[in-house]
C-alpha cells in the first residue's frame, strides 16, 4: 500500500433517526479520517450532530448509510477478531465525569475489569502496577492514595481523570473525548488538555476531540484539523490554524465571534450575538430548505432557500473547504439564477 | 491594617438592631461625595460551616468591599475557594449548615436607607429578596421546579415578594414584561414547563425571574457554565443590555476568567475563603498582581491572536479544615518563601482608584508578578 490507511475513517456515513413516523437526520453524509498521533476537532453547537458522528466512529452506533472503516476496514465487515480489536483500540471518553463512572466501584475496580476482561493483567499484581501506572499518567499522584477511593470521594476534575484513566486501560491507539472538559475549572481543563497533547505527540494517540468553543479547538487541534459542523453537515473543514485565523463559513465565523474572550479589550470588539439573525438553532425534524444555516445568516441569498451548498475548496482559502456558495460562488449583486454548476451535489 | 477600606467615608450599617432604620447621616453629606453610596458595603464577613457536632470550617475569612449602583463585579477563583458561599451569604441563602459568623453586609436601597443584611428578620428578608436583591442559582438545567409552569413559578415569586400584594392581572403584565426584555416571547414561554425550553432559554427565562421586580443587585452563579458558545454569547450580550436599561448593580461568580473580561467593571479574586486580588477589569487583566489571578488567566485559551502556552495551577486549592500556615497560596506558588509561610499576607495597595476599584493584592511578592502569556505560535 502506498499508505497505510487511517486509523478511523467516516465515508459519506449518514445517522437517520425515526422518530413518531419522521425521519432526523442527525448526521448526513460526513466524511472526514484520522491518522495515528493526528487530532480532529468536531465543532458545533448542541444539535449539530457532532456527538453523533463521534459515536459512529467509535461504533456505539452504525450509519445508516455510508461506511466507517477502521484500518481500511469497514466496521460491518469485520470478523469477532477484528472487531475485538477494534473496540480495543478505540475509546470513547464520556463528557460528563458525574455519571460515566459507576458510583460503587473504587478506582482501581472501574480500572482493572477492562484490564481483565482483555487479558492485559492476569494476577493482582499486575493489576495493581496497571492501574498505578494508569494513575501515574492521569497525574493522579501518589497513586495509592486514588485507588481505594469512589467516585462521590473525588472532585469533579479527579473524576474526569479516572474517566480518562479508564480509557487508556486498553492501551488505546484512538481516543475521542467527547467536551469531557467543558464543566471543569480552567486549570483543571488545561491540565487535561495538556496530559491528552503529550499521549499524542509522545505515544502517537490519535484523537477525535468534540467541543463548541473554539478558543479550546484552536488549542488542543493547532497541530491538527478542525471541521465546524451544523445539523448534521460539516460546512466547513482545514487545518486548524486556517480555520481559526480564516474562517470562511458565516457560521464559523459567528462560533468565532461569539468565544468569550480573556482580554477585556477583545471583548469589547465582540459582535452581539455572534452576527446571527437568530440564536435557535433550527429543529432536525423540520430543517430549512437549502443551505439549512439560510434562516440565520447574515450573508444568506435568495438561491441559499434553494439549492443545497456542497464542500468545496474556498476561493480566499484553498486549504479549506466550505459549504457555502456565496463564499466560494459568489455572484453579481443580483441574486438571480443558479451558479455555475452549483445544481445540487454532484 | 486594612487597606481594603476604600479612602471615601462609606455609611457604616446600623449595629444589628433587627431594624431597617437608620439611614446615612443626612442628605446634605451624600452631596458632597464624588459618588452615591454603594448598593452593597461588605466588612469583614466571616461565614462557617458545621461539619460535626463541635467542629467547624471557616467558608469565608474577614471579606470586604464595596459594590456601587449600576457596577458589574466578578468574583473568579477555582471550585471552593469561598465565590459560592459569598454570593449566598450576601443574600443570606447559605444552606443550614453554613452560618454567618461575623462582619456586616449592609445594603442601601435606592431611597438612600442603609440595613444590615445580616440582621434581618425572615418576613423582612422576605421583602427585600427578589424586590431588592435577586439571586440567578447555577445550573439553568435544574433551577425551575419540573412540575410548574414559568408562568406559575413567576407568578409564585410575584405573589411572595412584591410589596403591598398584587392581583391576577399584574402579574401576567409583568412576568410577560420581565420575558420580554430577555427576548423571550411570553405567549409561548408562560405556559411552558421547563423542559419544554432550551438550555439558553431556561437560563433567560430564570434571569428574568430575577428581574420580575426590578432589583437593584443581581447575583449570579455561573449564569453561562454549560450552555453552547451561541446561547453564552447571547447570555454576555443580553445581560450587558439590561445592565444599562435597568440599571442594576451586579455580581456574578465564575471560574471562567473570560467572562469576567466580558461583563464585569472590577474583578475580585478568591482563595481559601479570602479576598487575594480586587481591582478594576483592566488593571487586572492587563497587570494582575498576585501570581493565583495571573495563572489563572493564563489557563483560558484565547481564540483571537497568537496561540499562548496555558499552563495548570499545579495542585488544588486547599482543604478549609487544614489551611497550610501563612498564604493559603504558597505551596502552590513558585514565588514562595519562607516569608510567605510566616504570616497570611494582607492586601497590598498598588493603585488608588475611585469607587472601590483600588487595586490591591494580598502578596509580599507582588511586585515579582509579571505577568505575561508565552506564545507558542504567531497568529
Amino acid at each position: 500500500m502506498p499508505a497505510p490507511a487511517p486509523l478511523i475513517e467516516l465515508d459519506g456515513a449518514s445517522q437517520v433517526f425515526h422518530v413518531k413516523g419522521k425521519d432526523l437526520p442527525a448526521v448526513s453524509d460526513v466524511s472526514l479520517s484520522v491518522g495515528e498521533g493526528e487530532v480532529l476537532c468536531l465543532v458545533g453547537e448542541s444539535g449539530s450532530g457532532k456527538t453523533t458522528t463521534a459515536r459512529l466512529a467509535a461504533g456505539l452506533a452504525a450509519p445508516t448509510s455510508g461506511a466507517v472503516r477502521f484500518e481500511g476496514k469497514d466496521l460491518s465487515e469485520m470478523t469477532r477478531a477484528e472487531r475485538r480489536e477494534y473496540r480495543r483500540a478505540v475509546q470513547y471518553i464520556h463528557q460528563d465525569p458525574y455519571a460515566s463512572l459507576n458510583p460503587i466501584r473504587s478506582v482501581r475496580s472501574t480500572l482493572a475489569i477492562p484490564l481483565k476482561r482483555h487479558g492485559l493483567a492476569r494476577t493482582a499484581a499486575d493489576v495493581d502496577r496497571r492501574v498505578d501506572e494508569l494513575l501515574t499518567t492521569v497525574d493522579l499522584t501518589p497513586p495509592e492514595s486514588y485507588s481505594a477511593k469512589f467516585p462521590h470521594q473525588m472532585s469533579g476534575g479527579q473524576r474526569q481523570r479516572v474517566a480518562v484513566a479508564r480509557g487508556l486501560t486498553l492501551s488505546p491507539r484512538l481516543l475521542i473525548a467527547d467536551e469531557s472538559t467543558s464543566m471543569l475549572d480552567v486549570s483543571i481543563r488545561v491540565s487535561l488538555l495538556n496530559m491528552l497533547t503529550r499521549l499524542r505527540t509522545e505515544e502517537g494517540v490519535g484523537f477525535i476531540y468534540i467541543t463548541h468553543d473554539l478558543a479550546l479547538a484552536k488549542y488542543f487541534a493547532w497541530e491538527g484539523r478542525t471541521a465546524v459542523m451544523y445539523l448534521g453537515k460539516i460546512v466547513e473543514v482545514g487545518p486548524t490554524p486556517q480555520v481559526i485565523n480564516s474562517p470562511q463559513h458565516p457560521y464559523t465565523r459567528a462560533l468565532l465571534e461569539a468565544v468569550p474572550e480573556p482580554d477585556p479589550e477583545l471583548a469589547a470588539q465582540k459582535k452581539a450575538a455572534g452576527g446571527l439573525l437568530s440564536a435557535e438553532i433550527p429543529s432536525l425534524s423540520d430543517l430549512p430548505s437549502g443551505c439549512t444555516f439560510h434562516p440565520r445568516c447574515p450573508l444568506a441569498e435568495d438561491r441559499c432557500r434553494e439549492i443545497i451548498p456542497v464542500l468545496r475548496t474556498a476561493p480566499e482559502a484553498s486549504a479549506q473547504e466550505v459549504a457555502c456558495m456565496v463564499v466560494t460562488d459568489p455572484q453579481p449583486a443580483a441574486s438571480a439564477g443558479t451558479a455555475p454548476g452549483g445544481g445540487g451535489p454532484p | 491594617m486594612n487597606d481594603s477600606t476604600p479612602p471615601l467615608s462609606t455609611p457604616t450599617g446600623p449595629q444589628g438592631l433587627g431594624h431597617e432604620s437608620l439611614g446615612p447621616d443626612g442628605p446634605g453629606h451624600d452631596d458632597t461625595g464624588p459618588q452615591e453610596a454603594p448598593v452593597l458595603s461588605v466588612r469583614d464577613l466571616e461565614v462557617a460551616y458545621r461539619t460535626g457536632k463541635q467542629s467547624r470550617v471557616r467558608a469565608l475569612r474577614g471579606v470586604s468591599f464595596d459594590l456601587y449602583p449600576e457596577s458589574s463585579l466578578a468574583l473568579v477563583g477555582e471550585s471552593g475557594c469561598g465565590k459560592t458561599t459569598l454570593g449566598l451569604a450576601l443574600l443570606r441563602l447559605l444552606p443550614t449548615l453554613g452560618e454567618i459568623t461575623g462582619g456586616e453586609v449592609t445594603y442601601t436601597g435606592g431611597d438612600g436607607r442603609s440595613r444590615d443584611v445580616t440582621a434581618m428578620s425572615a418576613s423582612q428578608l422576605r421583602r427585600w429578596r427578589w424586590s431588592e436583591a435577586a439571586m440567578v442559582f447555577q445550573g439553568a438545567q435544574n433551577a425551575f421546579n419540573p412540575v410548574l409552569t414559568i408562568g406559575q413559578q413567576m407568578a409564585e415569586t410575584l405573589k411572595d415578594h412584591a410589596r403591598g400584594g398584587i392581583g391576577r392581572r399584574e402579574i401576567l403584565e409583568r412576568s410577560a414584561e420581565a420575558l420580554r426584555s430577555v427576548r423571550l416571547e411570553p405567549r409561548r414561554v408562560l405556559g411552558s414547563y421547563p423542559h419544554e425550553l432550551s438550555g439558553g432559554m431556561k437560563q433567560r427565562a430564570l434571569i428574568a425571574t430575577g428581574l420580575l421586580l426590578h432589583p437593584r443587585l443581581l447575583v449570579l452563579d455561573e449564569p453561562t457554565t454549560a450552555l453552547d458558545i451561541l446561547t453564552q454569547r447571547t447570555v454576555i450580550d443580553l445581560l450587558a443590555e439590561l445592565r444599562a436599561e435597568y440599571g442594576f448593580a451586579m455580581i456574578f461568580i465564575s471560574h471562567d476568567l473570560a467572562l469576567a473580561a466580558e461583563l464585569a467593571d472590577r474583578v475580585i479574586t478568591m482563595y481559601a475563603g479570602k479576598v487575594i486580588e480586587t481591582g478594576s477589569t483592566q488593571d487586572i487583566f492587563t497587570a494582575p498582581k498576585h501570581p493565583y489571578t495571573s495563572k489563572l488567566i493564563n489557563a483560558v485559551p484565547p481564540v483571537t491572536g497568537d496561540l499562548p502556552e496555558l499552563a495548570s495551577i499545579p495542585g488544588a486549592p486547599p482543604s478549609l479544615a487544614t489551611l497550610p500556615p501563612g498564604c493559603a497560596f504558597a505551596p502552590r506558588c513558585e514565588l514562595a518563601t519562607e516569608e510567605c509561610v510566616q504570616s497570611e499576607p494582607e492586601l497590598i495597595t498598588l493603585a488608588q482608584r475611585p469607587a472601590d476599584m483600588t487595586h490591591a493584592a494580598a502578596c509580599i511578592h507582588h511586585d515579582q508578578v509579571h505577568h505575561e502569556r508565552k506564545v507558542i505560535a504567531r497568529a
